[in-house]
Formats: structure tokens, sequence, C-alpha cells
């Protein structure tokens, strides 16, 4: 039943896109790489709502940063990411971003980013540590 | 976000894989982006970079300061972001209606006018960075007085208008010529002698008498962008200006 199939894999392929595949045996793999990172996130991040990316880098979420980043600076050929930067714009990503420069006279960064952020200092021992614990 | 390592599956909140910013630079990167994101359309893109030049004021005041050299109250900051900020300055330029909202802030004229000759008069400058390599790209002074000049020639070129087989500067374009024309070479408050204005430190570096100035960067040097900026100074737009 070929139509029956089709639709399960697409169902299957519409429940995986929050999944992403790491190849087995990296259990020592450091998951601060940016690298790592950036591809883990790239894969999902036009599936976030342009209020909560922009929320995001009002927090200081570097990777989310960078993202927005890159993606803005090779936005000029592709529809999609040009789509996708209006309704960051819309969202309210270049007042934030202004409003996060504002504050650089009166207070220093660490502040900044400790009174708005979402730091995780220990994020990479905690994943690392449940990595290491799975192998 | 569920990852699947080998076949293990661990649920694990997206956001707690991030980590901080490292350095407020990366947002002065990010305003580059979208100041010259083309595919916003001029209309969006000259609405935009009218926002960005509006409400930088703080982030000017600061980076404008060569002399106290502090962004959020560090000088790693301040050195991290001096190159993005010069390019931020040029990308707004590029809109003629944002040019004379940049003008209007204190500093942004002299540290234009002024990182040309870092080079030389400024080697406090240039020791002082030393440390902080990491942080600022290769050749970082060089590509500063790149996008400086070439900012200026957008600004002076924004103000520039054409009649009958000339051009010519008048009004605010007149005061604005006289104004970078005659800025000091090195902040007053880092050396209250410094008598050399721009005009005639452009003429010594095309005389070539120093080498560590804008001559480091290779492609700035004899490029368009420094014989436009003689032109637009010392060309035959500018003697009205001058004589008057």
């Amino acid at each position: 039943m070929p139509p029956k199939k089709k639709r399960g894999r697409k169902k299957q392929q519409k429940q995986n896109t929050n999944i992403v595949s790491l190849p087995a045996g990296t259990a020592g793999i450091n998951l601060c790489d940016r690298d790592l990172q950036a591809r883990v996130f790239k894969k999902n991040m036009k599936d976030v709502p342009p209020e909560e990316v922009v929320e995001r880098v009002r927090k200081g979420m570097g990777l989310s940063t960078h993202i927005i980043c890159d993606l803005l600076a090779t936005s000029g050929g592709n529809n999609t990411h040009q789509k996708y930067l209006l309704r960051l714009i819309d969202a309210g990503l270049i007042s934030t971003v202004l409003a996060l420069l504002q504050r650089c006279e009166s207070e220093t960064f660490d502040h900044v980013i400790e009174t708005d952020g979402y730091v995780y200092k220990y994020t990479r021992d905690m994943l690392n540590k449940i990595l290491v614990t799975l192998f | 976000m569920r990852l699947v390592i080998g076949n293990k599956v661990i649920n694990y909140p997206e956001e707690k894989m991030e980590s901080v910013v490292d350095e407020p630079g990366v947002w002065v990167v990010l305003l580059i982006n979208v100041a010259g994101s083309l595919g916003l359309g001029n209309k969006r893109l000259d609405e935009v970079r009218m926002q960005i030049a509006c409400d930088m004021a703080p982030l000017v005041n600061c980076m404008c300061d060569d002399v106290k050299r502090e962004l959020f109250q560090s000088k790693q900051y301040w050195f991290g972001a001096i190159r993005p900020f010069v390019q931020l300055v040029y990308s707004l330029a590029e809109s003629d209606n944002t040019v004379p909202v940049l003008m209007g802030y204190d500093g942004v004229r002299e540290l234009m006018v002024q990182s040309l000759f870092w080079g030389v008069h400024r080697q406090d400058i240039i020791a002082e960075a030393e440390p902080f390599k990491e942080v600022m790209q290769p050749d970082a002074f060089a590509f500063i007085a790149d996008y400086a000049g070439a900012a200026l020639v957008r600004v002076l070129k924004s103000y520039e208008k054409e009649g009958e087989n000339k051009f010519y500067f008048e009004g605010k374009g007149k005061e604005l010529n006289i104004s970078i024309g005659t800025t000091p070479i090195t902040n007053r408050a880092y050396d209250p002698s410094c008598g050399s204005i721009f005009i005639s430190g452009l003429v010594s570096l095309l005389k070539g008498d120093n080498t560590n100035d804008i001559l480091t960067s290779p492609k700035f040097f004899n490029k368009k962008d420094t014989r436009t900026l003689v032109t637009l100074l010392t060309g035959k737009a500018s003697r009205s200006s001058w004589c008057i």
C-alpha cells in the first residue's frame, strides 16, 4: 500500500524535526564546541518563533546571537533567510540589541548579562556528565 | 530537543546548551549585518539604518573616546568593538538620511579622521592593543583606516551637489567640508598642543612622510578612496567652501 507508507514517512519526518543525531561513540565530545552547537541549532533555528529568538538575544545567549549574525550575513541571496530576517526585525531584534548596547556607559558587561541573562555556567559539565554516564 | 547519540536518546532543553555571549562586539557586528542586509529593500533598509543611528548615542560616546577607551567599563571590550564600530558607521553612512544624524554626534567625525593617524601619533593606542590581539582581528588598525576613510568619503559625497558640469558644496555641506578638513589629526584631550589638521595630514601622507599611517593599509593608500578624499577636500568643489 504505497500511499499509506508515504504518509507514515512524512509523519515520521515531521516528528523528527527536533531530533539531532550525533555519531555514536561521542562520549568525550565537547558540547561547548561552537561548530557542533551551531550545526545542532541551525537545524532547528527557523522553527523557533522570531519572538523567542529575540528573547534569546536579549538574554545574552551566545549561540543564538552568533547564529543570527551568520544568518544576517548570508541572507543576501536566500529568500527564506530574508523572510525570517524581516520577521526578526518586526519582532524587535534591532531595538533589543540597541537596548543592550545603551547600557555600555553605566554598567559592566557582566552585570548586563547577569541581570537579564540566562547563564548556565554549569551547562558544559552537566551535559558532559550525562554523556559520560551513558557510555 | 532530543539528542540521539548512537542508540541512546537524551531529552535536553535547547537553551541549556547555550553559553553566554563572549563579548559585546558581537552585538555591533549584528547591527552591521542588519544595516548591510540589501535584501530588506531600500526603504526598509533606510528605516533600519536610521533607527540604529538615532539610538546609538551611548555606544558612540564610549567608542569615540579614544583616550579613556572603555566599553562596558572594559578596555578589552573597547578594543574588541572598535573595528566593528567603524565598520558600522561606514554601513550607516550609506544612507544619505543617516549622515546628518551620525555627524551630529560629538566625536564621530573626529574618530573617523584621527583613526587614520593612530599609527604615528597614537602609539599609546597601538601599545595598549597588544594584549588584546585575540579580540582584535589581524591588521585591525589597517582595516579601521580603510573603513574610516571610506566613511568620510561617503559622508562628503552625500553632501556633494552636481550642477552644470561641476560638483559643489553648499549650506551644511560647506560647513561639514570645512569642519572635516580642519579636524585635528590627534585628539586634543590627548595632545592639546596638536596643531595639524586633516587636510595638511593628508598632504603629508601623500608626500609619504608618515610611513606608519594609513600607508600601512595596502587597500587604502593610492586607491580610489584616498584620491577621492583629497579631491573632495581640496578639489574644485571645495574651493568655494574654503574661500569664504
